[in-house]
């Protein structure tokens, strides 16, 4: 029988193959796929998360993390089929116009990806049609922008309006974030929720869709 | 211009940096992670080619807030041309991780590997710097022999330089300097580029750079600085 356990520890810990060697085996033991996700490695994301705010892990850890969870979510994919539950959230994420900086974004997206949520990058210099198109044609729970310049995150503010303009706004949540932004500013765009790091990004993320 | 294209070997990579950009202050990897590191610039190292280049411009009368060279004024703003203005010349340059590097980026982005992608960027981040540093040992080297000093780099973007003057920077270099071009809103591509100044002259001194000498209070880092 399987110790799941180990699944918890593996998550924990980043170790990609001993994830998805226990996953293999969990599975071949019919464990359902729900639980396995769940109670073992949502839990081993959720301690790693704990010790980053706790300033005891890093953001390698967090990303050793959530590489091992992404790989063991592909292995569960194929049993997940036609479950509603299958995907945390559907994300688009990109650089806003203008902007280049883009390391931050993609920390954010792979974190997003690792916790089970479907994730597409835009990439960078990102324009409002673009989110707003590519919000539409995935339908996306959540449009994420970031911004590391200080004349660029200002640009977030016309794709919320184009967001408006689009009908979309309140079906589509917008979480911002980037360097020189704080928590008044995506207030006073009307963003719905912003965070100052990867680890709070992927909690409000969560709150967000099950809002 | 004068441009040289190097291995990475001769660049001084700065893993203080490399930790500090993936982390904390004061964070050190566990042994393995340090590994990991290390693989992942194995590999860049084996493809990427940095270069730099620049091209030096006689001062034309700059002032503390403005700098004037090439026929063209550049409004650095009182915190960049006050340490500047006196230059003798000044140097315009680039500095770019190179078009390989972006190469090996994207394959990484495709094998889909979070772990080996993070790291890539903060690796081709430190490859930009060291290339500017670098550029910059070379210039001390060269000026020194006309007992010319040479001051700090300052980029477009920083410390109220408006990132719209790379227009003008680029103005005064052939065109796609090492590879590189600007887009409308003045940013560089390939990504991990830098540009900037640097004054030469006998009356310059290399200064404290960046926040050290910056108080802007709308800027992020002094406000996060005040909560520390
Ligand atoms: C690394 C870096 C670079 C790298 C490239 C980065 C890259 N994309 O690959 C290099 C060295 C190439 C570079 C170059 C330049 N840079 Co630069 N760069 C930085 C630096 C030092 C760190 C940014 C970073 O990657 N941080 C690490 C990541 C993990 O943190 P982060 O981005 O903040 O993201 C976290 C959070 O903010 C949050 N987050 C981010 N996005 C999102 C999105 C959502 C939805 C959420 C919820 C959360 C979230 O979560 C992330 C993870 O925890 C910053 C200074 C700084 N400390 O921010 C300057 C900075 C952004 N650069 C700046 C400038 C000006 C430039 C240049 C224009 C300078 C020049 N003329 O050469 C060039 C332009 C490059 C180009 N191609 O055109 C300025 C911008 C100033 C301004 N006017 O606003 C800064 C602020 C430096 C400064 N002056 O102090 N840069």
């Amino acid at each position: 029988m399987t110790n799941l356990n180990e699944l918890y520890e593996a998550i924990l810990g980043g170790k990609l193959e001993q994830a998805q060697a226990v996953t293999q085996q969990a599975i071949a033991d019919g464990i359902e796929p729900q639980s396995i996700i769940n109670d073992y490695m949502v839990k081993g994301m959720e301690e790693i998360g704990a010790r980053f705010e706790a300033g005891k892990a890093f953001v390698p850890n967090l990303l050793m993390s959530a590489r091992a969870m992404k790989g063991c979510l592909e292995l569960l994919k194929p049993l997940l089929k036609g479950d509603n539950s299958k995907s945390a959230g559907r994300v688009v994420i990109g650089t806003v116009k203008g902007d280049l900086h883009d390391i931050g974004k993609n920390l954010v997206a792979s974190m997003l990806e690792g916790c089970g949520f479907e994730v597409i990058n835009l990439g960078v210099d990102v324009s409002s049609e673009k989110f707003i198109d590519a919000a539409k044609t995935n339908q996306a729970d959540i449009i994420c922008m970031s911004a590391l310049l200080t004349t660029t995150m200002n640009y977030m503010k016309e794709v919320i309006a184009a967001l408006e303009a689009s009908g979309l706004k309140g079906k589509v949540k917008v979480m911002v974030g980037g360097a020189p932004l704080n928590n008044d500013f995506a207030v006073a765009i009307g963003a719905d929720g912003y965070s100052s790091n990867a680890n709070d990004a992927v909690a409000l993320a969560r709150r967000l869709v099950n809002a | 211009m004068y441009t040289r294209s190097v291995s990475l070997d001769v660049l001084d990579i700065d893993w203080k940096n490399i930790w500090l950009n993936s982390g904390f202050e004061g964070y050190v990897p566990d042994s393995q992670m340090q590994r990991l590191f290390h693989e992942v610039v194995d590999e860049v190292a084996e493809k990427v080619r940095p270069s730099y280049g620049y091209v030096l411009y006689p001062n034309e009368g700059s002032d503390r807030t403005t700098l004037r060279l090439g026929g063209k004024i550049f409004h650095a703003g009182g915190i960049i041309s006050r340490y500047l203005f006196e230059a003798e010349e000044f140097v315009i340059f680039v500095a770019t991780a190179g078009p390989e590097f972006e190469a090996l980026q994207h394959r990484l982005q495709c094998e889909g590997d979070i772990v080996k992608q993070f790291m890539a960027d903060i690796i081709g981040s430190e490859i930009a710097e060291a290339s500017g540093r670098l550029l910059s040992r070379e210039l001390e080297r060269e000026q020194s022999v006309r007992t010319y000093r040479v001051s700090n780099r300052y980029s477009p973007g920083y410390c109220g330089w408006p990132v719209s003057e790379q227009q003008t920077l680029f103005s005064l270099l052939p065109p796609a300097p090492c590879g590189i071009t600007l887009t409308d809103s003045s940013l560089m591509l390939p990504i991990k580029s830098i540009s900037g100044i640097v004054a030469v002259g006998s009356k310059i001194e290399k200064k404290p750079y960046g926040c050290a000498i910056c108080g802007r209070k709308d800027c992020y880092k002094n406000r996060l600085r005040k909560t520390e």
